[in-house]
């Protein structure tokens, strides 16, 4: 068992659990009930999925630059994934699409904190 | 940290993004990075992040190894949702007031909350130094709000150990005082 | 390998089927950024699991792409929906 076909194992490991986090996320897409909760949906299994995957394919990949390269753009995912979907959320808070008409607790609305120009 | 030295940090980053996104490190490539970073720092002059660079690499690890395991929690939680999709889910939108945090700082915790089990950060006061964060399920009983609470207060204080100023601890340990 | 590789390609090709459903339902446009979103995702994923097949890195620059523009455009129509309300 050389060296090489360890990494292969580990890297089909992390490969298959990442798409399995990836198909949990298109469930959650599909089966949750409201926007707010479907974007929790979207945002953590798929990163998770997402990285997972992007470090089975570094492992596979012959060359060291290609392979950090991949590591990076996982890396990237975890800065602007959380940043998309904190905006998306935002936007759907302000704009009222009536999803949240019923929190046990608003602390956003109750201060009217930081709503900037845009 | 002047303007100056910020910039020139900001552009010796994105020559190393620039080669690490080439993949290699050929005279070809940095070259190209600087005159990438040159150009887009002209255009797009930004302001200096304010604190010092404070990083403290034991308490960063724990931050980071809590992070993960959180992350892999949210997903797995996600995952019996999926199966068992609950039809009364109590949301909440809570306000996360954060003293003294810089900019990187309030940026990490806004980040890393929206990976963590049944949170998403929906809005960022930075005048008031202020995360609220919308959390999926709170709960029916009373003290779910104080459990979603003390839940963030968690991730909060790994972050603050790890990146936060002097002064932030400091109103950290206060915060804990006064809770008890 | 063959069977982790092809295993994985059909999960992420279940997966986009599954999040094309909700990007045509909706019913509100955050939905459908999201969709989209997850959609890019599961493209990059792909890409990288070709590139582990082939052991090189086969449309890395489009993965690199990918992941760039998705953020941006995210972004973008978020801040636009915000202006317009949706």
């Amino acid at each position: 068992m050389t060296g090489r076909d360890v990494l292969d194992v580990l890297s089909a490991v992390l490969l298959l659990s990442g798409v399995a986090f990836s198909v949990v996320a298109g469930l959650g897409l599909l089966r949750l009930p409201d926007v707010f909760s479907r974007m929790h949906a979207a945002t953590k299994p798929s990163t998770l999925g997402l990285a997972l995957i992007l470090s089975g394919a570094a492992l596979r990949v012959e060359d060291r630059g290609d392979a950090a390269t991949l590591l990076l753009v996982g890396v990237f995912q975890f800065v602007t994934v959380p940043v998309g979907a904190h905006m998306i959320g935002r936007s759907s808070y302000r704009a009222g699409t009536g999803a949240l008409d019923d929190l046990v607790v608003d602390e956003l609305r109750d201060s009217d904190g930081g709503r900037p120009a845009g | 940290m002047n303007a100056r030295t910020g910039q020139l940090a900001m552009a010796a980053w994105l020559v190393v993004v620039w080669v690490m996104l080439w993949g290699s490190v050929t005279p070809a490539n940095v070259l190209g990075g600087v005159a990438v970073a040159a150009a887009l720092l002209l255009v797009f002059p930004l302001p200096p992040v304010g604190s010092p660079g404070i990083f403290r690499p034991f308490a960063l690890v724990r931050f980071l190894g809590f992070f993960l395991i959180e992350l892999v929690r949210s997903s797995l939680r996600v995952a019996a949702l999926v199966v068992r999709p609950r039809s009364q889910m109590h949301q909440a939108v809570l306000a996360i007031p954060v003293r003294a945090a810089s900019d990187q700082l309030l940026t990490l915790l806004a980040n890393a909350i929206s990976l963590t089990p049944g949170t998403l950060t929906l809005e960022v006061d930075r005048p008031g130094s202020t995360l609220y964060v919308h959390v999926l399920d709170v709960g029916p009983g009373p003290d779910g709000v104080d459990r979603a609470r003390a839940d963030i207060r968690r991730i909060e204080r790994l972050a603050i150990l790890a990146i936060g100023s002097a002064e932030c601890r400091r109103a950290l340990d206060e915060d804990d005082r006064s809770l008890r | 390998m063959t069977a982790v590789v092809v295993t994985c390609f059909v999960g992420l090709a279940f997966a986009a089927l599954l999040v094309l459903v909700r990007l045509v339902r909706g019913p509100s446009v955050p939905d459908r950024i999201v969709s989209l979103d997850v959609l890019l995702q599961l493209v990059i994923a792909g890409i990288a699991v070709a590139a582990a097949v082939r052991r090189e890195g086969v449309y890395l620059s489009v993965l690199v792409a990918v992941a760039l523009l998705g953020f941006v455009g995210t972004v973008t129509v978020a801040r636009f929906v915000e202006r317009r309300g949706s």
